[in-house]
């Protein structure tokens, strides 16, 4: 079943108990929160992705709920729970459905050591996938955005998970995150791409969330292959350009930007070089999205 | 009689030589990974194909590499 199958009343008491299990790719949620900003945020974003049974299994357990307390009358917050713990500061009610997205992208980098996991965005055509690891603030969300919505299958917007004993890439598929002018600039390069409300004054600037597209969320389960490493960089003087980055700088810029390399010793290292000798690896310097997605295009009708 | 001195390669080393003579290397003893170019990675590839290495001409260089655990020196530099 998929959430689009749910009825607003069937999500909605879903939600309040005993929580709805979602498949993210190789990740199943139980997500309880009594919270309509959540509600109405899963409705959208994840409508097109698998509901698995309440009873069952569930790699986390998470809340997201109001938090407790006098402030809770004059400036209402949301704290996110797993496992009943809080490992966030509580934010504001606005920020809900941010919240639950970043406790998720926490949850998975935190304890999903099955993966080598890398701060990179993927998208795929076919089953060639290409990596674009940065850290925040680079443009890889913005990109990552563009390209799926120009056809491309997004993968993950923030977190490649790379197997960690054959270097296959799995799919998380889930909204894609954007601050500030990115929100615009995506807006303005795909007007049928589906947001959600932008939230105004959080951690990082104002968010929104895209959601992935339909193709996207119904093939989380197909894993790809690394084919491409490509590092963006937004310049908006930049002269659009495709440059060929040596082998050992891709795999730097894979281990620099791994959460949990360290976890996963000489394995770790072998799995990486190995995924990184099977890439042809490059530099994108863009100013302009049509640009970027048309090298990008060009590069994979090479393969 | 003097010991002369030996440079090798750590024993708890994963390396990764790429064509463009970059060698990326994993330091189990550390667990860190670097990525040698230039004099260090002509140094390790010297020291991977059992060339014997004058350790006096690569003092900084080794040093850096002994530092790190990539190489080992036997008998004193």
């Amino acid at each position: 079943m998929r959430v689009c199958e749910l009825s607003p009343s069937e999500l909605r008491q879903r939600l309040s108990d005993p929580g709805l299990r979602l498949q993210t790719g190789p990740v199943i949620t139980n997500i309880v929160s009594p919270l309509v900003e959540v509600h109405e945020g899963i409705r959208l974003h994840y409508a097109n992705h698998r509901v698995e049974a309440a009873d069952g299994f569930a790699d986390f357990h998470v809340r997201v709920e109001a938090s407790t307390g006098i402030r809770r009358w004059w400036k209402p917050q949301v704290i996110f729970r797993i496992d009943g713990a809080a490992p966030f500061n509580a934010l504001p009610r606005a920020q809900a459905f941010p919240m639950l997205e970043w406790g998720l992208n926490w949850c998975v980098s935190s304890h999903c050591h099955q993966f080598i996991i890398v701060h990179a965005a993927v998208v795929s055509r076919g089953n060639l996938a290409v990596l674009m690891p940065a850290p925040s603030g680079t443009g890889k969300s913005t990109l990552c955005a563009g390209l799926a919505l120009a056809g491309w299958r997004l993968m993950s917007d923030e977190l490649a998970l790379i197997d960690a004993r054959t270097g296959e890439l799995s799919a998380l598929a889930r909204p894609v995150s954007l601050k500030n002018a990115s929100i615009e600039v995506v807006r303005a390069w795909a007007p049928h791409a589906e947001f959600g409300p932008v939230v105004a004054d959080t951690i990082k600037g104002s968010v929104a969330h895209v959601k992935p597209t339909e193709a996207s969320a119904v093939a989380a389960d197909e894993r790809a292959r690394a084919r491409w490493v490509v590092l963006p960089a937004f310049d908006p003087s930049a002269i659009p350009s495709l440059e060929p980055l040596s082998r050992g700088q891709a795999f730097m810029q894979l281990v620099d930007n791994a959460f949990n390399y360290d976890v996963h010793g000489a394995d770790g290292f072998r799995v990486l070089a190995d995924l990184v000798e099977g890439c042809d690896c490059f530099q994108l310097r863009y100013a302009r999205m049509d640009d970027a997605v048309a090298i990008l295009n060009e590069l994979a009708a090479t393969a | 009689m003097a010991v002369r001195p030996r440079v090798r390669i750590a024993s708890s080393l994963s390396f990764r030589i790429w064509p463009d003579d970059e060698v990326a290397v994993f330091s189990a003893t550390t667990g860190q990974t670097h990525l040698l170019r230039d004099d260090a990675a002509a140094l390790f590839l010297a020291c991977a194909r059992g060339e014997t290495v004058n350790p006096g001409e690569h003092r900084p260089t080794i040093a850096l590499l002994e530092q790190a655990r990539v190489l080992t020196v036997d008998g004193c530099v």
